[in-house]
């Protein structure tokens, strides 16, 4: 059981750091909207990658922790592929969502 | 086509991206197509053959269960492969060479220690997996070397398509579903492309490395004069010998997998369960028996050990453990086969074959929409030979791959026709429909899309209900027995078949947006029974998507 709940927070912070990542691409922005959000504009795009790279570092732990080195290794390089997707297909459909993701990086105050 | 020499590099890879896609992205769809299905290849054969959907196996003799059938079935058999039960399959399976010289496989049910009535099918591992890997083409080895053919094609493919893409990282999450059918197809491809490039590039890597001796066969004979058995007995610990034509009383095989598993765990630090027994000469003094562990449940990597015992008294002849370059063999190799128990990881996979044959399908959809305007106003038939070969490996594999799934359920346990038994029809009707999926292209042109779509959708349908129907107390079992199994495969069905309508609704709405284009602005230019599907005047290419 432990082992899913580690998994599914490793998509949680995978997720979350491509969302992060996705808003620093300009052409993004129409689509989530963040054009409203001056605040979060104006925030230095570098401390994003930085904070997106730390999640998907972070992801690749909690991977490793719920499933060793090997199996770990292979859950997070696949993981990355279906949750950077799953973010592609947020910006598509429902862009609105990535708007929760900010709240909680922002009541963080990590950004 | 033409044959110029590009004037850049891009312009260069981008003509061998586009044509070698062409020539052989049906070839790939279909390996990616069983490839993605055979990840559940063993949860296919607990749908396919009901009566080994079983509880799991409970703590057995093999001296007591199986000594005793394969010596009443199998006992001039030149040797008695058995299957250890796992997770995915809880039966025993016993395999061996019946009088008549044909290979044959039958199911023991562990709890019972009897044998179950055959089933009459190949299922996913034996027909679909192999056709993943071979294409079932034996003669010559042909099928794998086109599979390999394939394989490096693939490589290109990526590294080709990578060069060629000028905004990977301002594409990186670009998905624009609501734009026409060819600008959102090469969005959709360059995302499984790009997203899961790491995973499509490994398979296909894995995938060559796995057969290295086939594609590569200097190795063998630079390093072993082209003895491909000391090979073998060097790199994967196989044992041979002759027979001593006196005869030998088996010993206990119990014996042996025990001392077998001991010694492994005492190795590794920790448990280790055999799972495949292979008795050669059985009744012979110079019997002996091998004791694996080809895929380990909490490993990665496949087949690194394994020993060989003499039959009559149990002392080893041979104990096998991977060397350095051949365990990095094991490691890809258990990475491609997918036969560890790691659920996420392989609902992952699954998912990442898809996006593969997502991306396959939409370059060709690209293909097809650049070039279907131009093609019908120089009076050329390339698109309409290509759109029936992509149809028919794209949907009609998955209208065949229905078609054995229903004739699984359809036919009587003891169907023969001309000879062939009933596995060998169930193979007959996926071949045949297949064919008749490339027909329906043809003859359908641009509608075969639509068509074959709802046909998906139906026969989808059809098999889930009829697996409820053939398979008594169907809802008790699963809910029993086999609840991961049974309703995982009815639930992969039901999510084709949504799809399906999803994809066949759009496409005919697209259909009745083409014909109003169409009238007002080409229709001059239409020969009759070909038409253009999206309607679109001005046709995105693709300097114009990278530039």
């Amino acid at each position: 059981m432990i082992d899913l709940l580690l998994v599914a927070a490793a998509i949680a912070v995978i997720y979350a750091s491509f969302a992060l990542l996705a808003v620093t691409q300009e052409r993004n922005w129409s689509s989530a909207d963040v054009k409203k959000d001056m605040y979060f504009q104006a925030i230095n795009t570098r401390r994003k990658w930085w904070l997106s790279g730390i999640g998907l570092m972070l992801g690749y732990m909690l991977c490793l922790v719920s499933s060793g080195a090997s199996f770990g290794s292979a859950l997070w390089v696949l993981l990355l592929g279906v949750c950077a997707m799953a973010v592609a297909f947020t910006l598509s459909w429902k862009p609105q969502w990535l708007w929760f993701i900010f709240g909680i990086f922002r009541a963080s105050d990590l950004i | 086509m033409e044959f110029n020499v590009e004037p850049t590099f891009r312009k260069s890879m981008s003509w061998l991206h586009t044509w070698a896609g062409v020539v052989v992205g049906s070839l790939l769809f279909v390996i990616f197509w069983m490839g993605t299905l055979s990840v559940f290849d063993r949860e296919i054969d607990r749908w396919m053959m009901p009566d080994t959907r079983l509880a799991p196996a409970p703590p057995f003799s093999l001296d007591q269960i199986i000594k005793p059938i394969a010596e009443e079935l199998a006992g001039n058999s030149p040797q008695w492969t058995i299957n250890l039960p796992t997770d995915r399959t809880p039966t025993i399976i016993l395999a061996y060479r019946d009088g008549n010289g044909k290979d044959v496989r039958r199911h023991i049910d562990p709890h019972t220690g009897k044998l179950i009535q055959e089933q009459g099918t190949h299922g996913g591992s034996r027909f679909i997996f192999p056709f993943h890997y071979s294409l079932h083409i034996k003669w010559k080895n042909i099928g794998y070397w086109l599979v390999g053919l394939a394989g490096m094609s693939m490589l290109v493919l990526l590294v080709s398509g990578i060069v060629i893409h000028k905004r990977i990282f301002q594409d990186f999450f670009i998905f624009r579903p609501k734009k026409h059918v060819q600008r959102a197809s090469l969005d959709l491809h360059n995302l499984t492309g790009i997203l899961a490039l790491p995973f499509h590039f490994v398979v296909a890597l894995s995938g060559l490395f796995i057969f290295f001796s086939i594609y590569f066969p200097w190795s063998v004979t630079a390093a072993y004069q082209g003895n491909k058995e000391a090979m073998t007995a060097d790199v994967y610990g196989t044992y041979t010998r002759e027979k001593a034509n006196r005869p030998g009383e088996l010993s206990s095989l119990d014996a042996m997998v025990n001392d077998a598993q001991a010694r492994w765990s005492a190795r590794l630090g920790e448990g280790a369960k055999a799972d495949f027994v292979r008795i050669v000469h059985p009744a012979d003094a110079a019997g002996f028996v091998q004791v694996r562990r080809i895929f380990p449940e909490h490993l990665v990597t496949m087949d690194s050990e394994g020993i060989v015992y003499n039959a009559t008294d149990g002392t080893i002849l041979k104990e096998h453990y991977s060397a350095p370059v051949r365990s990095i063999h094991a490691f890809f190799s258990g990475l491609h086969f997918v036969q560890f128990k790691h659920w996420t990881l392989r609902w992952l996979y699954f998912l990442a074959g898809l996006s593969g044959c997502v991306m396959i399908a939409t370059g060709f959809f690209f293909w097809l929409e650049a070039r279907r305007i131009r093609h019908v106003k120089k009076g050329l038939s390339g698109v309409r030979v290509v759109e029936c070969l992509t149809v028919g490996s794209v949907t009609g594999i998955m209208i065949a791959t229905l078609a054995f799934f229903i004739a699984n359920k359809l036919l009587p346990l003891d169907a023969k026709l001309a000879g062939v038994d009933r596995a060998g029809l169930e193979m007959w009707i996926f071949y045949l429909v297949w064919l008749a999926t490339f027909g329906h292209a043809w003859l359908r042109s641009t509608q075969a899309w639509c068509d074959q779509a709802w046909m998906i959708a139906g026969m989808a349908l059809l098999a889930l209900a009829l697996n409820w129907l053939t398979t008594s107390a169907y809802i008790a079992q699963v809910l029993e027995t086999d609840k991961v199994t049974g309703a995982g495969m009815d639930a992969i069905l039901l999510f084709f078949s949504i799809l399906a309508v999803i994809a066949a609704r759009r496409l005919r709405k697209q259909k009745t947006q083409k014909s109003a284009t169409i009238l007002t602005t080409s229709s001059s230019m239409q020969p009759r029974g070909i038409s253009s599907p999206s309607g679109q005047t001005a046709p995105v290419t693709w300097e114009e998507k990278h530039d």
